[in-house]
């Protein structure tokens, strides 16, 4: 088929490298702290990220101190460096840092919180709770402020990732230490955010903050989100398996917490079985060798949400044989690029670094 | 979801009746029919309003005449004469009533029929249904159809007596430009002697490039023709592009879950890429048609209900897509029917979109096709 065309304008931070360091202090690896404040300080535009429509961060805690916007002490944004990132045990009140950062363009006070904690903590920070509301993680919001021992809640919060059900974010398994580079694609409106976390040629982590393309009339304030990690480095996310086959993708509808699919065209695998297009075809398309770019839908089987809600902004499900890193056209413009079994737009110059 | 609109202007043909009538007619034009009076009725009935067309009466607007498909030429009575093979080319339609089109087995006489579409591929496509069953206790409800390029001379089935079947023209493969749709195979549902009244529907695309057949028996789909040109066809794909479907089983049919049979087993047939075999089952290639999926079903069947927040039914758009070798891929879609879910679709009744007063689509089973308002007859 044809080349998709994307809706929105698409900006771009790639290839952000963190090299492997196992170095231990504040519960965690030394470059696993790293690659997460270098995801916040991307979406917030700290350093050269030049995002038109960036996150803003609301509070932090250090572990150390807590506050911001909403109440507390000190800056906002208390995560400056790496040793601001401290992890803790999640049940036992433990200091521990976190952040909230906001995106308004998604709703008006749309936040995701990220605690650094873990179950039973292990000291390399591969697991994380994250969480995302649209009334504020504040008492002035109808939520409870944070402490360094205790996050902050919102009237609305939704869980992304629970430290104590397997919270890997993309960070890779426990207890190694991997290199790997961090991508943000962010659309100039605000409205879509999406991160991949690339190790040893997979994509260990998929997250997606965004607004639905063409949402069902009457789902108020609609957004979906999810924060996909991978406990190894072999096993791809964003995949059929995780969102296409099971219902990996978060929202809210009218105080309630959904789940939805990425749905997107199907047929028969030969054996019986429906699959999404890209994987029951096992070839580019035999008469003019294009390969697949098929829309992705959003539907839900969560009771009182039963339904087709609408699409996903400029993000296509491709073949599920095409490795990450194929470009489309794969010369020349290089308008989109494959990410484990998906289509995504790509910025036509950088070559993308997987490993 | 928004009511979908329609691409192209279409001629509609709705709820005709076909009594049931087990009468063999013993003694016609063949001196034996081995047919129900009323399955000959209902062939002679699809074959004459294929040939009618008649103006379109829903689209867009700017109605003109129909560019129906032609009888190039036939064999059969002629308003109850003696059985005779016309010549390629006479333009006769030998079909006049029902005792005209007898059933027999393979080198008895019988009826056929070539019909012939201009508006599709290069120089046309040509549709040959022969009255021809495996044996004679089959009463018509099998019956042999193929489909054939019309070649750049104008030639395309050539040939054929009372009691043989046209064949290619001279020189052309009967593999190459030809396939087989049905080869002793249910169109009517198992006879036994037993009489089937229908209703039948016919949609014929303005242009001429695609016909959509559906009859019913007792609120059971019959069968499903579907003859024409996908839309958004892939690059590449040569002409002509054509797909063909005759989903009829040799029993009385099913119900609601059939219509997904296309979707779960490759129902379309078109011709393989290159088209270098020397075998029609080479040749010949087929298709499922797609739909929006999710958790293993497609959006009809995992659905049930109507969206819990819009309160709308979805309708899915009906794509194609092969596996075969040498045309491997998706292929494009078929133009103005959707898929509904299946939870609302069975007969009697089915659904109407929109659901009260104009009933501009009507779904059975699991499709949806555009609608004229009237009430549909099932049984």
């Amino acid at each position: 088929m044809s080349d998709p065309v994307n809706t929105k304008t698409w900006e771009f931070d790639l290839n952000n490298f963190i090299p492997a360091n196992s170095a231990t202090a504040g519960g965690a690896f030394l470059s696993t702290r790293q690659r997460l404040l270098g995801i916040k300080e991307i979406l917030v535009n700290n350093g050269s990220t030049t995002f038109t429509t960036p996150w803003v961060v609301q509070e932090s805690s250090d572990s150390v101190t807590a506050g911001g916007i909403g109440y507390g002490t000190g800056p906002n944004d208390k995560w400056l460096d790496s040793g601001d990132l401290v992890w803790a045990d999640d049940d036992t009140g433990n200091a521990r840092s976190w952040t909230v950062v906001r995106q308004a363009a998604i709703s008006a006070k749309f936040e995701v919180l990220i605690i650094c904690e873990e179950d039973s903590i292990n000291n390399d920070g591969k697991q994380i709770s994250l969480w995302v509301a649209q009334a504020g993680f504040r008492a002035a919001d109808g939520g409870t402020d944070g402490t360094t021992t205790t996050p902050p809640t919102a009237s609305d919060q939704r869980q992304i990732r629970h430290s104590t059900n397997f919270g890997y974010w993309g960070s890779g398994g426990a207890n190694t230490e991997y290199s790997g580079y961090t991508n943000v694609w962010m659309s100039s409106d605000g409205q879509c955010t999406r991160i991949m976390i690339l190790i040893n040629d997979t994509v260990t982590g998929a997250w997606a903050f965004d607004v639905p393309k063409n949402p069902t009339t009457g789902w108020a304030d609609p957004y979906y989100a999810f924060a996909h990690g991978t406990s190894d480095v072999t096993t791809d996310q964003i995949t059929y398996a995780q969102v296409f086959d099971a219902a990996g993708v978060a929202g809210r509808y009218s105080g309630t917490d959904t789940s939805m699919y990425f749905s997107g065209e199907g047929m028969d695998d030969n054996v019986g079985t429906p699959r999404g297009i890209g994987q029951s075809l096992d070839s580019p398309n035999q008469l003019n060798n294009t390969y697949i770019a098929s829309e992705m839908g959003l539907v839900s089987e969560t009771s009182s949400f039963v339904g087709r809600h609408g699409q996903v902004f400029d993000w296509w499900w491709g073949y599920d044989f095409v490795r990450t890193g194929r470009y489309y056209p794969e010369a020349g413009t290089k308008t989109f690029i494959q990410i484990a079994d998906t289509v995504m737009p790509w910025d036509g110059s950088t070559k993308i670094l997987t490993r | 979801m928004t009511l979908p609109t329609l691409s192209q202007n279409w001629l509609l043909t709705t709820n005709q009746s076909v009594a049931g009538d087990a009468d063999l007619d013993a003694g016609g034009p063949s001196g034996a029919c081995n047919c129900t009076r009323d399955r000959r009725q209902l062939l002679l009935e699809l074959v004459g309003q294929m040939i009618a067309g008649g103006t379109s009466n829903i689209g867009p607007g700017g109605f003109g005449a129909v560019s129906a498909w032609t009888c190039r030429y036939s064999c059969g009575g002629n308003n109850g004469g003696a059985l005779a093979a016309g010549t390629p080319g006479d333009g006769v339609n030998r079909w006049v009533i029902n005792t005209d089109l007898p059933w027999n087995t393979t080198g008895l006489n019988r009826g056929w029929m070539v019909l012939r579409n201009a508006n599709i591929g290069t120089y046309g496509i040509e549709l040959l249904i022969d009255c021809r069953q495996g044996s004679n206790g089959d009463d018509g409800g099998l019956i042999d159809m193929h489909v054939g390029m019309v070649q750049a001379d104008g030639s395309g089935w050539t040939g054929g007596t009372t009691s043989t079947a046209p064949v290619p023209p001279p020189g052309v493969s009967p593999f190459k430009d030809y396939m087989t749709l049905r080869l002793n195979e249910g169109w009517a549902g198992f006879a036994n002697n037993i009489a089937r009244a229908w209703h039948w529907n016919m949609w014929q695309a303005e242009d001429g490039s695609m016909t959509y057949i559906v009859y019913f028996y007792n609120n059971v789909v019959t069968a499903v023709w579907m003859l024409g040109k996908p839309t958004n066809p892939a690059t590449s794909w040569t002409e002509p592009q054509f797909v063909a479907g005759l989903r009829g089983l040799n029993s009385d049919g099913d119900n609601a879950s059939y219509m997904n049979d296309w979707y779960e087993t490759a129902e379309l047939k078109t011709w393989r890429a290159d088209r270098i075999s020397t075998a029609d089952t080479l040749n010949r290639t087929a298709l499922y048609l797609t739909a929006d999926t999710f958790d293993f079903l497609p959006f009809n069947q995992n659905f049930t209900v109507a969206n819990q927040v819009s309160g709308e039914y979805p309708l899915g758009v009906i794509g194609m897509a092969s596996r075969e070798s040498n045309f491997h891929g998706r292929m494009g879609e078929l133009p103005d029917i959707y898929w509904g879910l299946e939870s609302i679709g069975a007969l009697p009744g089915g659904s109407y979109y929109p659901s009260g007063g104009s009933k501009l689509w009507f779904q059975f089973g699991a499709m949806v096709f555009p609608w004229d308002g009237s009430t549909a007859i099932t049984t």
